[in-house]
């Protein structure tokens, strides 16, 4: 409301951030194990004087370097710019709690790259030894970016003591930053693993290539195999109502969108598994057959447990930004109170700029439309508006955007899934008529209703 | 109506640290950017014509020049990206309340930064590793479209200083915002209205051939004990380039003073003390870098080389620090000095000390690489940087 928002048709906001996340995921998580990869490998190959090992070291850093450098670091920057543009308020909160901190991250990044170049463009420059200490250094300084980023991503799921606090130091050292670091490493590793593979599949050398498969399965197997004991750690320590919604869902709610997080917790265990049983009867156990194809396919799966895992995370944090301190559509929860009583378009910068300009000439029902629901919801596409109201009339539209006042679990199904609705009677009775509007069942008595939601008319 | 009522508020939270040291930080930062982002945007354009130029001989200066240009790209380009973090946080955190609202506004455009950067980054290595690297320069035809690929690049790079630029001016004009988003709440909207954005541009724009035509000396003083010639060469051609670059600067430098709103100017002529007398001290290290730069296009001497390259560094931070204070002049809405500071000691020491053992691991860094490439190669397939 402090903030104009981003209409974006069809995909929604969120979806943009998500598309870009998931890229940048995957790389970033190869970045950080791959340089632990890098690392070990290159050691066996310095302790056995492997000059194939070395050689194919030497292949797999250009492609590395190229992915990391590249796509890892623009994905990472977009990341930034996409959350500022679909949650700004959320973003400025995060930036005016943790600047320093990303700012000690910056130092790394440069630290990271710089040694990334210069271990790629020295080999057969430098003494094997100096080589296998950049190779230890880039390792040391990605997992340092790790450290400290994973701070910032687990505070906006478990605040911990830094809601009444506000210390710094209490966000970053929240509770799930332990489980939650360690369960990063091991994705990465993991991504590190599967990467490896693919290029060792197309070593020509057919007694190297099997060495180098079987080297990747061992490296794999205990990783899937630490998984669940961490994740089971990880879930003892996010807040129990977040954990109750992954099973109550499924239960007791018939709507789709709920009953999806305890399918992406069944999904990414039930693909874990497959990847351990996959690695042991696979390539550990007959290398020799292990193709270029497998190995895709194998890449397939752990990038799938990975995507399932991040949304689930992303998913079990609804509907806050920052949990218990700030809603999905950037309204803290204290302010709430305050809102449902002196009036949202009263209160927020931009959003009583829109409905209360003349020239703007904004429908008040849709700008709280924008401001409440579309930083989950669009018009027609994604979680479409239009097919939640459905056939409800204007009444029962706003019978149902009541219950969503409510703060009673007992009364209000969606409490702890959805935000509350803030709002006076008037601003949810306009909000009524907007939706409504939607599939033409608005009530003919009040102002003539835009179906578009795409501009402000 | 009044801006005022239309500009967020900052988050109920303290500033981690005093105004004036995150102001510093912000200048600081954006000039670490500003030398390795101008090396790009510039360097790319120049690589490309050199490369062009020198089509039919591989042999000449031209060339060369043009690939140990291009082969160097990537890593600028990393450094660029990297450096740009900084003022990108710190931006946001003293002005986000104008920088997001322009951002937003602007959020199509200015997201796909994100993929032309990814784009042009990518082609960079593509004229490397499937020109340079794979026989494909054996033929004219190679090398003008490697240089082709590169002026795209180039095209790329350019336009995302531009969107840069429109966002820039955007965020300070808050009177444009409500209008703005009323015609197009999709985040489609420029600043194309904007009287001080083409200059402000174009001023960006030349300076970057004025860097590099330095970057390329700069080179010329790296191979000089190996070739001295092709040296001299370009130290010269650098040299020139600046020159030339720098006087094209004065109109553009005039027109960009004369579009500024009413007043701005006027502070940088003696209407405000710090403004005026860093102007002026920008003035006169674009003076020397001038003299002395057209010194060393005579005969090449690398000490006047060495003096212009030094004040044409001081001229820039001059003048980001000049840029700074129209931005604090123009954004009158917004305040950081109003937000509160709760210093985080704990965290300011670690990042401080940490920026110092940086700083001691990178010249160990650069050492380790300055004598791995004084040394012959120990295989025969190994890489090899940059100017050779």
């Amino acid at each position: 409301m402090n903030y104009p928002i981003w209409v974006v048709p069809y995909l929604g906001g969120p979806w943009v951030i998500g598309i870009i996340s998931i890229i940048h995921i995957f790389i970033s998580h190869f970045a950080v194990g791959g340089g632990a990869f890098l690392a070990l490998a290159e050691q066996i190959a310095y302790k056995r004087k492997n000059e194939n090992l070395y050689n194919y070291l030497k292949g797999h850093s250009r492609f590395f370097l190229i992915i990391t450098t590249v796509s890892g670091a623009m994905t990472g920057v977009g990341i930034w710019f996409s959350i500022s543009l679909v949650s700004p308020d959320g973003t400025a909160s995060l930036i005016q709690s943790f600047t320093l901190a990303w700012a000690l991250e910056y130092l790394f990044f440069v630290a990271e790259l710089a040694t990334a170049f210069v271990y790629y463009y020295t080999w057969d420059r430098v003494s094997k030894e100096t080589h296998l200490l950049l190779a230890r250094l880039y390792m040391v300084f990605s997992i340092m970016t790790l450290v400290i980023i994973n701070g910032i991503i687990t505070f906006m799921l478990t605040p911990g003591k830094w809601i009444e606090s506000h210390n710094w130091l209490d966000g970053f050292l929240n509770p799930t930053y332990f489980p939650g670091l360690i369960i990063r490493m091991l994705i990465m590793a993991a991504i590190a693993g599967m990467y490896a593979l693919v290029t060792s599949s197309r070593i020509p050398d057919p007694h190297f290539r099997t060495y180098m498969v079987r080297f990747c399965a061992k490296w794999l197997i205990p990783i899937f195999l630490l998984g669940p004991i961490v994740s089971f750690w990880y879930l003892n320590q996010i807040p129990q109502a977040a954990v109750q919604t992954i099973f109550t869902g499924i239960q007791t709610s018939g709507l789709g969108n709920f009953s999806i997080l305890a399918r992406a917790l069944y999904l990414s265990m039930v693909l874990s598994g497959t990847i351990i049983l996959f690695a042991f009867f696979g390539p550990y156990l007959n290398p020799r057959g292990f193709t270029f194809r497998i190995a895709i396919l194998f890449m397939i799966c752990g990038l799938s447990v990975t995507g399932t895992t991040e949304w689930m995370r992303e998913l079990l944090r609804k509907p806050y930004v920052v949990y218990n301190y700030m809603y999905s559509n950037g309204i803290r929860k204290t302010e709430v109170p305050d809102i449902a009583s002196a009036g949202f378009l009263n209160k927020g910068k931009w959003a009583s700029a829109l409905a209360n300009t003349p020239e703007c000439k904004a429908d008040p029902g849709e700008v709280v439309y924008r401001y409440q629901c579309m930083s989950c919801h669009t018009v027609d596409g994604y979680r479409s508006m239009k097919r939640m109201i459905g056939d409800r009339d204007e009444e029962s539209v706003v019978g149902f955007l009541n219950m969503l006042k409510e703060k009673d679990p007992e009364k209000n199904p969606y409490h702890g899934i959805m935000p509350p609705l803030a709002a006076n009677d008037t601003e949810l009775k306009s909000l009524a008529h907007y939706l409504a509007g939607l599939n033409g069942k608005a009530d003919g008595s009040a102002p003539k209703i835009s179906h578009g939601a795409q501009t402000v008319h | 109506m009044d801006p005022s009522s239309i500009v967020p508020l900052f988050q109920p939270l303290p500033f981690p640290a005093p105004v004036w040291l995150l102001e510093t930080l912000l200048i600081l930062g954006f000039f670490l950017h500003a030398l390795p982002m101008n090396v790009v945007l510039g360097g790319g354009f120049l690589s490309a014509a050199l490369i062009f130029s020198g089509r039919n001989n591989k042999e000449s200066f031209a060339y060369r020049a043009g690939k140990a240009l291009a082969t160097s790209l990537p890593l600028f380009i990393s450094f660029a990206v990297t450096q740009g973090i900084v003022p990108l946080l710190f931006v946001q955190l003293l002005y986000g309340p104008a920088f997001y609202t322009s951002s937003i506004l602007m959020a199509v455009p200015w997201i796909s930064v994100i993929f032309i950067v990814l784009v042009s980054y990518y082609m960079s290595y593509v004229v490397i590793y499937r020109y340079f690297k794979n026989g494909a320069m054996q033929n004219t035809a190679g090398i003008v479209k490697s240089s082709m690929l590169l002026l795209v690049m180039s095209v790329g790079f350019a336009l995302v200083g531009f969107l840069f630029s429109n966002n820039m001016t955007l965020m300070l004009s808050p009177e444009k915002w409500l209008s703005m988003y009323s015609h197009n709440a999709n985040g489609l909207n420029l600043n194309l209205g904007e009287p001080q954005l083409i200059p402000r541009y174009l001023h960006f724009l030349v300076a970057s051939f004025a860097v590099a035509g330095m970057t390329l000396g700069i080179f010329g003083l790296y191979i000089a004990k190996r070739d001295a010639e092709f040296s001299k060469y370009m130290i010269v051609f650098g040299s020139k380039l600046y020159l030339g670059a720098t006087l094209l600067q004065v109109p553009v430098g005039f027109w960009y003073m004369k579009s500024l709103p009413a007043g701005m100017a006027q502070r940088f002529m003696g209407g405000d003390t710090i403004g005026t007398a860093v102007f002026g001290a920008s003035m006169v290290f674009m003076l020397i870098a001038i003299i002395a730069t057209a010194m060393a296009c005579t005969n090449a001497n690398k000490k006047m080389f060495l003096v212009g390259l030094t004040a044409n560094a001081l001229t820039i931070l001059a003048m980001i620090f000049n840029r700074h204070q129209l931005r604090v002049w123009l954004l009158t809405h917004v305040q950081p000095s109003t937000v509160p500071v709760a210093t985080q000691w704990d965290l300011l020491i670690t990042f401080v000390v940490s920026a110092v053992a940086l700083i001691v691991y990178l010249v160990w860094l650069s050492k380790l690489c300055v004598k791995a490439f004084a040394a012959p190669v120990q295989a025969p397939d190994g890489e090899r940087l940059a100017a050779q």
